[in-house]
């Protein structure tokens, strides 16, 4: 199902196991610590700029997925300048919640860091394979985006909620099945890109708890 | 604007999740079709509209 994992190697031991967690982890630290900083700079920007960095860091996304295979330091700037754009994208709309309702945003930073603990630590516990139910979460992704769109033209009662729901419950799969493969994992050049993965996991789920808490109707 | 943005960065958001795990020729024709698929919608929400 993804293109990061197509070279087959010997699995890892235990020791290269706890260091691509570690790597990995560290990248999700530093590129959250990005994103915040590009949040901070683009609190005042303006709707236009938001667009172009999201077009911005669509083009890194798929420089990471080429650049993951040939150079471990490209990837990981590329890493970096993505979650910088991402929270320049994602500032005008942190910033009219931390201003019209701050309590929604530190409820959703707590929810989202026992979220993503929860669901984490259970997904590297698990030893069923959720490959499968991966592949089903991934049509179930695409099932809500189209339901997005919907929402853009069409008015449903309750759909914003509806959609949040929906999409932690996508989510809370995809944590699962993101932090097994970090165990199952047989190449340590992937770390940037689960790192990319674990990230858009964190930030999505943020996002979704935010409309929740924000009453975003 | 800022209902929009949020939309759109919720979107964006779990297109981004796709995009990390498609190839990248099955990722143009999904971004293309997501493009026709969007346009469409706005022009019979226009066309609605102006009736």
């Amino acid at each position: 199902m993804s293109s990061s994992t197509a070279t087959v190697q010997a699995p890892l031991s235990r020791g290269e196991t706890g260091a691509l967690l570690g790597q990995t982890m560290g990248l999700v630290a530093l590129t959250s610590g990005v994103f915040a900083l590009g949040a901070y700079v683009g609190r005042d920007a303006s709707g236009g700029w938001a667009i172009g960095s999201y077009i911005a860091a669509f083009a890194l996304l798929l420089g990471i997925n080429a650049a993951a295979q040939r150079s471990e330091q490209l990837a990981v700037g590329l890493l970096f300048g993505f979650g910088l754009l991402l929270g320049l994208a994602v500032a005008p709309t942190v910033a009219y919640y931390a201003g019209a309702d701050p309590q929604a945003v530190w409820e959703a930073g707590g929810a989202t860091a026992l979220f993503i603990a929860g669901f984490g630590a259970a997904g590297y516990a698990s030893r069923r394979d959720l490959s499968r139910l991966a592949r089903s979460l991934y049509w179930a992704l695409l099932a809500l985006i189209a339901f997005g769109i919907v929402l853009v033209f069409v008015q449903i009662p309750g759909g914003a909620l509806i959609y949040a729901i929906a999409g932690l419950a996508i989510f809370a799969g995809l944590t699962l099945f993101d932090f097994q493969r970090l165990r199952q994992t047989k190449d340590i050049r992937t770390a940037p890109l689960l790192a990319a993965s674990i990230f858009l996991d964190v930030l999505n789920v943020f996002l979704l708890f935010l409309s929740i808490f924000g009453g975003d109707e | 604007m800022t209902r929009f943005l949020h939309t759109l960065a919720l979107l964006l958001g779990a297109i981004f999740v796709v995009a990390l795990f498609l190839p990248d020729i099955l990722l143009i024709a999904f971004v293309l079709g997501l493009g026709r698929a969007a346009g469409r919608g706005a022009a019979q929400s226009t066309r609605g509209y102006r009736e």
